[in-house]
């Protein structure tokens, strides 16, 4: 199978922790016996690329040690979520085309954001309905997963060599939540770990005011909402906030660090890393 | 909010600024929001088919809408035959000198009204003040907000944004007596006060929740019985109905009136829901002698047919408000007279035009979770996106955004170029990171790090590390 | 002609020339309720309703029964009862006022009960006034078990069954006047009626 690009150099260092070589998880019944690796296309997404490459290698990590082969198609930059939530649908559509190209060839694409799977799945083929490119949105619409969701629903998870002893919550981003559909994938990745002290959210539907350009065009209401995100988020106690969308955990990481708290945002992916042992 | 928008947009900052900094405002709204959002739970629990019974309030008035101009004939052939008057209203302007006209004709000195969206959105209350009747507002809610000369903070709840003190001084002033004791002792007062009214008023003024096509029914719904003191005692009872407001027949209500007290307060019907057809019949003991119904296009017309057809759906239950993000932390005024939340940051623009609402489609996260509560179905969320491309399309946004996105989405195509603006932009924010964490600069940066903290850019990007085969994972606190 | 030149600019919008009726409305049949449509089941659900709506209820045998206990509640109460001629009996004669507005007590009968909501659903028109049931403070509607339904739809389906015969004012009453306005605090009787009695008559 033709990836396109070079595969992330494997180190097997990198997985040895504790000691033993990493084992495969979950059922991929076709695949097992065809016994080759799912092949994935890391979608590392501007802020990823820009802010949290952390996020990316912990992604390459987890899913390699779930029997993936991933790769990173270098033409990738942003999915034109921004853009397109600020009016510009035609820059919108210029980022999307240029994505559809770098992701031509993958098989599965894994995204480290749901907002911006949201954006291909749901806004792709309506941005470029009845355009000669309205097949290749749907496409890359069908390939394209968030992160959670490829483990659970694809790769079949169903249980992780993971400790992490930490007292942590978790936030539902909205369009992850609401456009996607994600809601038990994230829990029920937390609920295979060891160790940890999970204490779930109130109001855990509540939007965190992130907004995209929303967050510096009405600046003050952002504030207030996300002000509002983080009382819950001290309520529960919790010293980790675990997320699957770094724009929402930058947003209230940001506020958190601005009053003072020592309460860390981490991507599910980075805590699955962490306490990955073998 | 960078140069959107006219006068109007000067005032949703400066009224949303306001209430941000109002602490008892701001509790209000939240302990407001969070008890219908239990209640509203709670009511929907006991249907198991309740996504059925919204897809069902959607198809019946989308299908309403696709033929209404054949079910506006119908029921204004049917309110005719009954015995009633109909008048089409183009605009605000015709159905007030309408109305103003029935009140003269009939030296109208006491007109009392039941609550109505509509009658704001036209200015009814002003022209009829103008003929020299007194116009009297007798829900209790749009009754504090007349004494308080405002304009309603929520669909439903005008006055939720007054406190006990506020409204008690407002009743004392109108009484000229001291008021003891607490909101049931007030609200005896509001009732004693306006029953007389009732009893002597010349006209009633009402609205339409639905006008039943296949009947010439006007239905009218209400908890605390205002509506039908209005529209059964005084002689002349004149209903407001927006040209949308249908449903095809008798059975259609079902739906409606399930869903509507659900979304709107929780319970599963409002304390009184009267369908009225007609005026008094020669058998009749009481009712109205004379009943207008008036039916006001306003804009509504432009509407049909287009891209925001769906938007005609809507029942007014102020779901998509009691749930919006942004609504709880700014309150109704900010999003000017009438419509407000979701609703009215759609309904606004479309009605009174974008030129002047361009900043109200950006009041808005996108969290979408307008479209999940919504009765009918109705894609707020995807029509605040898609009115920000009108304000793009319309040359009514702002250029250096404009400029910025068209540079951003030019780099997007060009991974060298893409590369190395993130390095620029890297070395930029340096200037003002300390220690790992942004903490000022101008413009954009300084409005996102005026209430937070940002991370500095990566040493690395992720397409670097790629590129050069840097497997370890970047130490990084956060 | 106004209402001429409105209908063509929508009918314009809809892209429609003239005529053609409208296709049949959407219809929605909802699940079963979640109480079974037996009549005992919908009794019993009707008086719980009643309760949770604050509305003072009993199930009575007959009519009699229902009419003495109205006699006791306005008489230890000295209060003025008003009425429809026709629901009158002679014991309340010297308690009927024929003036509404100086009434303390509305008796009215129920054309039919809702179950699933608790409602009460009033014909007005003819003799039956549409104010009985709304000026006075207190209000109390006479149920013949017969006439209590499951659902909403039932009614509506009933007085959409013979065309043209719809009366000049159908209202459905669940529970007593309310308000939140003040503070979002409950009151009862704001305009109509605070307090309401229902006397369900088994044997009707």
């Amino acid at each position: 199978m033709f990836l396109g690009s070079r595969h992330f150099p494997l180190s097997l260092r990198m997985h040895r922790r504790g000691g033993r070589v990493s084992q495969r998880v979950g059922p991929f019944p076709d695949l097992r016996e065809a016994s080759l690796a799912v092949n994935v296309s890391l979608m590392i997404t501007c802020l990823g690329d820009a802010m949290y490459p952390t996020v990316g290698s912990e992604t390459v990590r987890v899913l390699t040690a779930l029997g993936c082969a991933v790769d990173f198609p270098a033409r990738q930059t942003c999915c034109g979520q921004a853009a397109f939530n600020s009016g510009y649908r035609d820059d919108a559509r210029r980022s999307a085309k240029a994505l559809m190209e770098a992701f031509a060839d993958s098989e599965y694409v894994v995204s480290v954001s749901g907002s911006c799977t949201a954006m291909i799945r749901r806004h792709y083929p309506l941005l470029f309905a009845g355009s000669p490119l309205e097949k290749q949105a749907r496409s890359l619409a069908e390939r394209t997963f968030e992160f959670s969701e490829f483990l659970v629903n694809v790769l079949g998870v169903h249980d992780l060599p993971v400790v992490y002893e930490r007292r942590a919550t978790f936030h539902h981003s909205c369009h992850t939540r609401r456009l996607l559909g994600i809601v038990d994938a994230p829990e029920s990745l937390l609920g295979m770990f060891e160790g940890l002290d999970y204490v779930p959210l109130p109001r855990p539907e509540d939007c965190c005011g992130f907004g995209g350009t929303f967050a510096v065009k009405m600046a003050p209401i952002s504030a207030a909402i996300v002000d509002e995100k983080v009382d819950h988020v001290l309520e529960t106690g919790a010293d980790l906030l675990i997320g699957l969308d770094m724009s929402c955990l930058m947003n209230i990481g940001g506020r958190l660090r601005r009053r003072g708290s020592g309460v860390a945002t981490k991507h599910l992916a980075q805590v699955l890393g962490e306490g990955w042992r073998e | 909010m960078a140069g959107i928008g006219g006068p109007d947009a000067a005032a949703f900052a400066q009224k949303s600024a306001d209430a941000l900094g109002d602490d008892v405002l701001q509790r209000t709204i939240r302990t407001r929001q969070d008890g219908r959002q239990e209640r509203q739970r709670q009511a929907v629990a006991e249907l198991p088919d309740w996504e059925a019974w919204k897809d069902a309030v959607s198809a019946i008035r989308a299908h309403t809408i696709e033929h209404l101009d054949l079910y506006l004939e119908q029921f204004a052939d049917n309110v005719e035959r009954r015995g009633g008057h109909v008048f089409f209203a183009r605009d605000g302007t015709e159905a007030r000198d309408y109305i103003a006209q029935v009140a003269s004709k009939l030296d109208a000195r006491l007109i009392v009204k039941a609550k109505s969206m509509l009658s704001e959105e036209i200015g009814l209350n002003d022209a009829l003040s103008a003929t020299g009747a007194e116009v009297v507002e007798t829900d209790l809610g749009e009754f504090i907000i007349q004494l308080a000369h405002e304009t309603p903070f929520h669909i439903l709840g005008p006055a939720s944004h007054k406190t006990l003190d506020e409204i008690r001084e407002l009743f004392e002033a109108l009484s000229g007596r001291q008021l003891e004791g607490g909101p049931v002792e007030l609200a005896a007062f509001a009732r004693e006060y306006l029953r007389e009214k009732f009893l002597i008023a010349d006209m009633g003024v009402s609205g339409c929740n639905f006008g039943v096509a296949s009947e010439g029914s006007v239905v009218v719904v209400s908890n605390e019985g205002n509506a039908r003191l209005t529209t059964s005692l005084p002689g002349t009872h004149v209903a407001l109905m927006g040209l949308d407001r249908l449903v095809p027949d008798l059975e259609s209500l079902g739906p409606m009136l399930t869903v509507l007290p659900r979304s709107a307060n929780g319970v599963r019907s409002t304390a009184y829901v009267s369908i009225i057809t007609g005026p008094r019949r020669p058998q009749d003991q009481d009712g109205p002698q004379d009943l207008h119904v008036v039916i006001i296009d306003n804009g509504r017309s432009r509407i049909l047919g287009g891209p925001y057809r769906e938007i005609l759906k809507c029942i007014r239950c102020g779901a998509c408000l009691d749930n919006c993000p942004v609504y709880r932390n700014i309150g109704g005024h900010a999003y000017g007279p009438v419509y407000s939340g979701p609703i009215g940051a759609v309904l606004t623009p479309l009605l009174k035009g974008l030129a002047d609402h361009a900043h109200l489609p950006f009041a808005s996260s996108l969290c979408y979770v307008c479209n999940d509560v919504c009765s009918a179905r109705i894609p707020l969320a995807d029509y605040l996106a898609d009115l920000r491309a009108d304000v793009v399309a319309g040359g009514l946004d702002n250029r250096i955004w404009r400029a910025g996105f068209r540079g951003f989405a030019e780099a997007t195509r060009r991974p060298l170029v893409w590369e190395s603006g993130l390095r620029m932009a890297g070395l930029g924010l340096r200037f003002w990171e300390r220690d790992g964490v942004v903490r000022g600069g101008p413009s954009l940066l300084g409005r996102w790090t005026e209430s937070r903290d940002l991370p500095g850019l990566a040493k690395h990007s992720f397409h670097e590390r790629w590129r050069k085969g840097m497997t370890s994972v970047p130490g990084e606190g956060d | 002609m106004e209402r001429e030149r409105l209908l063509q600019s929508v009918r314009a919008r809809l892209g429609r020339t003239q005529d053609g009726g409208a296709p049949a409305p959407p219809r929605f049949r909802p699940m079963a309720p979640p109480f079974a449509d037996s009549e005992d089941d919908c009794v019993r659900l009707f008086l719980e309703r009643q309760a949770e709506l604050g509305v003072a209820v009993s199930a009575v045998a007959v009519r009699d029964e229902a009419q003495t206990a109205v006699q006791q509640l306005l008489g230890d109460r000295r209060q003025r009862i008003t009425c429809s001629p026709e629901l009158c009996w002679p014991a309340i004669v010297p308690m009927w006022t024929e003036s509404v507005p100086d009434s303390d007590f509305g008796l009215c009968e129920a054309d039919w009960a809702i179950a699933e909501t608790g409602s009460i659903v009033l014909s007005m028109g003819g003799l039956r006034r549409r104010d009985v049931s709304l000026l006075p403070p207190a209000v109390g509607f006479f149920v013949a078990r017969s006439r209590i339904v499951a659902r909403l739809g039932d009614v509506l389906r009933s007085l959409a069954a013979s065309p043209d015969s719809l009366p000049t004012c159908v209202t459905l009453v669940t529970g007593p006047s309310a308000s939140a306005d003040i503070v979002g605090v409950r009151t009862l009787g704001v305009h109509g009626p605070g307090e309401v009695h229902v006397w369900l008559v088994e044997n009707e």
